[in-house]
């Protein structure tokens, strides 16, 4: 049974990462945004399903897609929206962009432009956490093209040898970039890696908020409990390409409305919990236009927002 | 291939030359055989001309003292570059580098060639006004170095100071200041050169003027104050009646030749030489060096000096033959075109101060001679003559002899008989 | 003032530091049990607690990247490299994390992170265990690399890089690890930021650092001899360099020979003589000087690697040039 506090709290997170990188797709093909970026539109469930087991002072890593993570976590869109904007007013001043926001006051340690540089920062947190015998964990999500770095296997065994309290959540949306993952990966499934370094390892369906939550939270209790860390593999589908403008040749719309239309977790939410009615349609409409006004709030903020001072360019580098 | 050109070695004492004057600038185009610069020695000026066809690169500046054999410059064939890093090829690198003595300051490193110097000489030099490129280099792989530079004369100027004094052609040597030289100080300077340089008080003494010696000017310098120092000197002063003299000469020019009363002074003094042979001596250690014949020097001055042109033999040659070599070598003297034979190897000297009106000097014994004669204007003067008041035209010969030789006696017995051959011109015939 | 080893300082700076601040600790290879391949940690655990001195596993990446990870929730970890050479294996925790980090973020967090990296070359250790990778991290914006040359450098760099908020590299020569030198009693800090001038000359500035120094010390008392008076600038840190001084010393003397064991091509030596000759080109009173190793790998039969050695005659002859 869940919580009608969670529940909420499950749906404004999805429904406010849905909007906002509708939104940033939208404003990024007007050539509005700087740079690049990638859109989490898909992979809602997986993000908000870690999440809500995590306290304000955990931590989380996240990837070059981490847009999902840091909403997830509970940063502010407003904040982020003018990061991605390259505004003064962002998370970092304008100095990051798209692929490295981070909020610290919310545990969000960064998102990583380096495709699997996340793990051992996350490892190194909960490193922090055990020499400091606080009840802090970590989580690090990460890709399926991700886990075939070293990176992966060097954190692994050092959070599995050392009983660090380090969640790897594994994001299978099926592709590494342009390449399907199943044509360079030797395991289909990714939870089977953490049986070399003495973790469990789950696989569950990635576009189910419950399975993910459930899954997390024993995983979530067993690390703050020195139980050591866990590997959850949420099998999910990228709904957009890599990246904003991606022509994706590797694959064709049809298949991917198709998948779409069969797994978009805010549809599998709404259907769960008015089934269940655990929620009324009213309540689902109230909070998706709330999460529709917030972004359109954050998106005005950044618009509105200043940007930075050429002076700044000299000023965060050392402390 | 660069030609180079070199202060050419003008006589066996030579050490040194004055580029007095270059007739191209830097980078003209010289032909073979045109006059490239003139050279000024202590005895001379000369000119040395171009040897082959090619654009003229200039290694030191007018002004500049360059040792004998050194490079000062190079004809080259247009667009070629020149560079006078190297020591002159077969002749050592002297033990002190020629330097710019005239040089416009503030021109920087550049000079004609291009200059391997520090980057901090560099900077020094443009701030004291130091050419560099009349400088040896003793610093890194021969790069001139600041320890080099103190060889160089220090004037710091503004570089605004520097083209003004170039403007006016002030030398910045000769503006005496201790500390930098700005464009005020040029400017006074320039002022105070038109007047006479005085000494006196303060307001007087910033008009005083100085400049450096030329070279003949510093051979003058040095020759006369040996002689004043080596020799003890007497002076003898005596009246002669030019009457007779006077009428020969009127009738040897009759003959359509302009004979001087000099040329025929130069003869008569050689008469009397010849029965005075210590007044036409020499020493060399503890010897006397006597002479059986008459070399004749005689005074020529110069806009910037004077020299000696010598008349070898005089006691062989007529008075006509005298007086056309006289004439012949004067002129040469006033180009500056005398050899050193002929400016060397006197017997004697002859100083004619009378075109002037003067009636009496001492002249500076001509080492190693030992006399020198003055001859001084023709005065008329009231004689007594068989009783009679009457009018004779005087000339006043001062005789200077070098007492280690000419001792009182023989001096004037000298003079009595030059009075004698003067007063009777027959005696020459004799 | 104590005479101890180069080794031993570091020990005491790692033992003061972490019992002054208990958030401060340190992880390595062959650490803990070992006492560091050189000893310079040697019984460190016992001191301060074994649980802050910790063997890891052969991870350069997990360790580099943990250490940063730690960093940013509130630790002031020390990584140990085990040998320079394989900062290769973690180079992207090093300059795309623990260097990137503050700035990209916004300045929102510090990375007091240490790592320690013993370089150079020892006898025989070869091309893979020799290096002197210094100027690939003066290159990096974001971090702070120190190189200290004797036992109370050694102690007071470490001490500040510890303290200090900001990443830093802390090289540390293999064969000053024996060496003894006078080390202040009690708390002794070195700045980081700041040259000093280890012997004072009048005539050649020689600029250097760690292990090298040591040599420009001997090659000026052969100068000396030769009545050359030398001056002897010790970087000490190599980003921020301190300009001041290496100006300062560079105009008072107007000649500068520059040494370091690290291969001349783009070496330290290329960004000092940079700075000399954009700042001060006109003090200068013959070319700049670079005394350094050839750029091959450090080989490894003594005959070779004796032939790459850079010595005090080395010094010498390309200061005398220079005159």
């Amino acid at each position: 049974m869940y919580s009608k506090e969670l529940l909420r709290n499950m749906f404004i997170s999805m429904t406010r990462i849905r909007y906002f990188e509708e939104t940033i797709e939208k404003h990024f093909l007007a050539g509005e945004i700087p740079g690049f970026t990638h859109l989490y539109i898909g992979e809602e469930a997986v993000a908000t399903g870690v999440c809500q087991n995590l306290a304000n002072n955990d931590f989380i890593e996240s990837t070059h897609r981490g847009h999902g993570h840091c909403i997830a976590k509970g940063a502010e869109l407003h904040r982020m929206m003018a990061e991605i904007f390259g505004k003064v007013t962002g998370y970092c001043k304008g100095k990051g962009g798209s692929m490295h926001i981070a909020d610290f006051s919310v545990g969000m340690l960064g998102a990583n432009g380096v495709v699997g540089g996340g793990y051992t920062l996350a490892t190194g947190a909960a490193l922090a956490a055990k020499l400091t015998e606080s009840d802090q964990v970590a989580a690090v999500f990460f890709g399926d093209g991700a886990s075939n770095r070293g990176t992966f296997h060097e954190a692994a065994n050092m959070a599995g040898a050392w009983k660090l309290p380090v969640i790897f959540v594994c994001e299978n949306n099926e592709w590494a970039s342009t390449t399907p993952t199943a044509t360079t990966t030797a395991v289909t499934d990714i939870a089977k890696r953490a049986a070399g370094y003495a973790m469990p390892g789950v696989t569950v369906d990635g576009n189910d908020v419950f399975a993910v939550y459930d899954a997390a939270k024993k995983m979530v209790t067993d690390a703050r409990a020195g139980k050591g860390p866990a590997l959850l593999e949420c099998k999910t589908y990228r709904i957009k390409g890599h990246f904003v403008g991606d022509p994706e040749k590797y694959r064709t719309k049809e298949e991917v409305q198709k998948r779409f239309a069969a797994s978009d977790p805010l549809k599998n939410f709404e259907t769960r919990v008015t089934n269940e009615k655990w929620m009324t349609k009213a309540e689902l409409e109230a909070i998706r236009a709330n999460s529709a006004k917030e972004v359109e709030e954050a998106l005005d903020f950044a618009k509105k927002s200043a940007s930075p001072d050429p002076s700044e360019l000299y000023t965060d580098l050392y402390s | 291939m660069a030609v180079n050109v070199l202060m050419p070695k003008l006589g066996l004492t030579m050490e040194t030359g004055v580029i007095a004057h270059w007739k191209f600038k830097h980078g003209d185009a010289v032909k073979a055989g045109d006059i490239l610069y003139q050279v000024e020695t202590d005895k001379l000026t000369n000119d040395i001309t171009a040897e082959i066809d090619g654009v003229l690169h200039i290694k030191f500046p007018e002004g500049s003292v360059v040792p004998v054999a050194q490079v000062v410059g190079a004809i080259a064939a247009p667009g070629e570059a020149v560079s006078f890093d190297g020591a002159p090829a077969g002749e050592k690198t002297p033990p002190a580098a020629p330097v710019a003595a005239n040089q416009p300051a503030g021109r920087g490193a550049g000079g004609a060639g291009k200059v391997r110097a520090t980057p901090k000489a560099k900077k020094l030099a443009a701030e004291r006004g130091i050419d560099l490129s009349g400088l040896t280099g003793t610093g890194p792989d021969g790069m001139i170095a600041v320890k080099d530079l103190d060889k160089a004369p220090r004037i710091k100027t503004t570089p605004l100071a520097a083209k003004v004094a170039d403007g006016l052609g002030v030398d910045l040597a000769s503006v005496s200041k201790d500390g930098r030289i700005f464009k005020a100080d040029v400017l006074a300077a320039h002022e105070s050169a038109q007047v006479p340089a005085l000494h006196g008080p303060a307001e007087v003494q910033a008009k005083v003027r100085r400049m450096p010696m030329s070279a003949m000017r510093q051979a003058i310098a040095r020759n006369m104050s040996a002689s004043w120092a080596v020799s003890p000197m007497v002076h003898y002063d005596l009246r002669a009646d030019v009457t007779a003299l006077g009428e020969l000469k009127k009738n040897l020019c009759l003959g359509g030749k302009k004979i001087s009363y000099t040329d025929i002074l130069i003869k008569a003094v050689s008469h009397a030489l010849k029965e005075h042979p210590l007044v036409n001596a020499g020493i060399d250690g503890n010897e006397i060096v006597l002479h059986d014949y008459v070399n004749m020097g005689v005074a020529v001055a110069l806009p910037a000096g004077l020299i000696v042109p010598v008349i070898k033999g005089v006691e062989g040659k007529g008075i006509g033959e005298v007086s056309d070599e006289l004439r012949e070598l004067a002129e040469k003297a006033l180009q500056g075109k005398l050899v050193t034979e002929e400016f060397s190897g006197g017997t004697f000297t002859i100083s004619n101060l009378g075109m002037f009106g003067i009636e009496s000097f001492t002249p500076i014994i001509n080492q190693p001679e030992s006399a020198i004669l003055g001859v001084n204007a023709i005065v008329k003067t009231a004689v007594e003559a068989e009783g009679q008041i009457v009018m004779r035209p005087l000339m006043n010969l001062s005789l200077t002899a070098d007492h280690r030789l000419v001792d009182g006696a023989e001096g004037a017995r000298f003079m009595a008989r030059l009075r004698e051959i003067i007063e009777n011109p027959w005696y020459m015939l004799m | 003032m104590k005479n101890i080893t180069f080794s031993q300082a570091t020990l005491e700076a790692m033992q003061e530091e972490m019992q002054r601040d208990p958030k401060v600790f340190v992880m390595g290879e062959d650490i803990a049990r070992q006492g560091g391949i050189f000893g310079q940690f040697k019984d460190l655990g016992s001191l301060v607690g074994a649980e802050r001195v910790i063997d890891t596993p052969i991870s350069e990446t997990a360790i580099v990247g943990a250490a940063v990870g730690a960093a940013l929730a509130g630790m002031r970890p020390v990584a140990d490299m085990h040998f320079a050479d394989f900062f290769g294996v973690c180079m992207d925790e090093v300059f795309n994390q623990m260097a990137k980090i503050r700035y990209m973020f916004g300045g929102q967090t510090k990375v007091p992170v240490v790592v320690r990296a013993p370089d150079g070359m020892g006898k025989g250790a070869a091309a893979q265990h020799s290096q002197s990778v210094e100027a690939w991290f003066v290159h990096i914006p974001g971090i702070q690399v120190v190189v200290p040359s004797n036992a109370a450098d050694a102690k007071g760099l470490l001490k500040s890089a510890i303290r200090s908020d900001n990443p830093v590299v802390y090289f540390e020569n293999k064969t000053l690890f024996p060496i003894k030198g006078d080390v202040p009693e009690g708390e002794h800090l070195t700045p980081i930021g700041k040259a000093c001038i280890t012997r004072e000359g009048k005539d050649v500035t020689l600029i250097s650092y760690s292990a090298m120094l040591l040599k420009c010390l001997t090659a000026a008392e052969t100068l000396a001899k030769e009545g050359i008076s030398a001056e002897v600038l010790d970087l000490r840190t190599l980003s921020p360099l301190d300009t001041e001084a290496i100006l300062a010393s560079v105009r008072k003397t107007s000649r500068v020979v520059i040494a370091h064991e690290a291969v001349k091509q783009g070496g330290v030596g290329a960004e000092v003589a940079a700075i000399i000759a954009e700042e001060a080109l006109d003090a200068l009173d013959a070319p700049i000087a670079r005394v350094a190793s050839p750029f091959t790998p450090v080989p490894f039969s003594p005959t070779l690697e004796e032939a790459y050695r850079v010595r005090p005659e080395h010094i010498v002859a390309a200061a005398k040039k220079l005159f």
